[in-house]
């Protein structure tokens, strides 16, 4: 629908800005190093969205916006009728069904409303894991020399930090705030328009 | 044999890793097989690269995902264990 343009467009460029900046190393860590005789607090990097408050709070806002939006348009009963599969047998209690066909439509209808709860855990914790992850992956690259307690290893690890860092910022930071842009998009058209 | 030295530590870090490792093996053979199919269709039909490649990045990013349940998983066990 139109009118949820705008929702899109703002989670994507939001969710991108945050991805963003979270990648400026920025002077907030806890313990300060001597450089020269000057206090240094440690650089640290740490994007919102690798927090899982802040992607769960976004996920929610999209779940409760498909919901309401599915049944505004096509009515409660509608609504949830679209959740089964089409082409299934019509649940008729009384009709010449067989029991293995209401076993098998109950089964279907627990799978249907489960995967609708998933799409909580799945949206949130795919962008709140790929920052943090893409974090984790660069500060142990980094921090290999102090890992592994020799320096013979600073060759490889301080390269394979930076690549990973312009990776994460070039195209981890956009790519998952596209998708969580469209992947919105996709679940609040499809319970406005179940049919297609 | 008996064991020595911290073997409560050890194994748990061990278990971050390989848990880690044996999911990455799916989400990577799927990846390749998203961008080996995309590569396949571009070059039957150059004319639908755009389409296609709004559709593989949604699957990459699908398939990828699926990594991280099992870094997840593996951190509450490396945290609770």
């Amino acid at each position: 629908m139109r009118i949820w343009f705008p929702y899109v467009a703002t989670l994507f460029v939001f969710i991108w800005s945050m991805n963003l900046i979270g990648f400026i190393p920025l002077p907030f860590g806890e313990r300060h190093v001597d450089v020269f005789g000057l206090s240094v607090p440690e650089f640290q990097i740490y994007a919102a969205s690798a927090n899982l408050s802040v992607t769960l709070a976004l996920t929610l806002v999209t779940f409760f916006a498909t919901h309401i939006e599915g049944i505004r348009y096509n009515g409660p009963v509608k609504y949830f009728k679209s959740w089964m599969p089409s082409g299934l047998p019509s649940p008729r209690p009384f009709g010449a069904k067989t029991p293995a066909v209401l076993i098998l439509l109950g089964l279907i209808a627990v799978i249907e409303v489960l995967s609708q709860f998933v799409r909580i855990v799945s949206l949130s914790f795919r962008l709140f894991f790929n920052m943090l992850a893409g974090h984790l992956v660069i500060a142990v690259f980094l921090g290999l020399a102090s890992l592994l307690g020799t320096y013979f290893i600073l060759p490889i690890g301080i390269p394979m930090g930076v690549a990973l860092y312009l990776l994460e910022c070039t195209l981890i930071a956009g790519l998952q705030a596209f998708i969580f842009a469209t992947l919105s998009a996709i679940y609040i058209g499809g319970a406005i328009h179940p049919d297609h | 044999m008996a064991l020595e030295g911290n073997v409560h530590d050890a194994s748990r870090a061990l278990e971050l890793g390989i848990a880690t490792g044996i999911g990455a093996i799916g989400p990577g053979i799927g990846v390749g097989f998203i961008f080996g199919k995309t590569i396949e269709a571009v070059g039957r039909q150059p004319e639908m690269r755009g389409q296609l490649q709004g559709l593989m990045w949604l699957g990459f990013a699908l398939t990828e995902a699926i990594i991280f349940y099992a870094l997840g998983m593996a951190f509450v066990a490396y945290a609770i264990a």
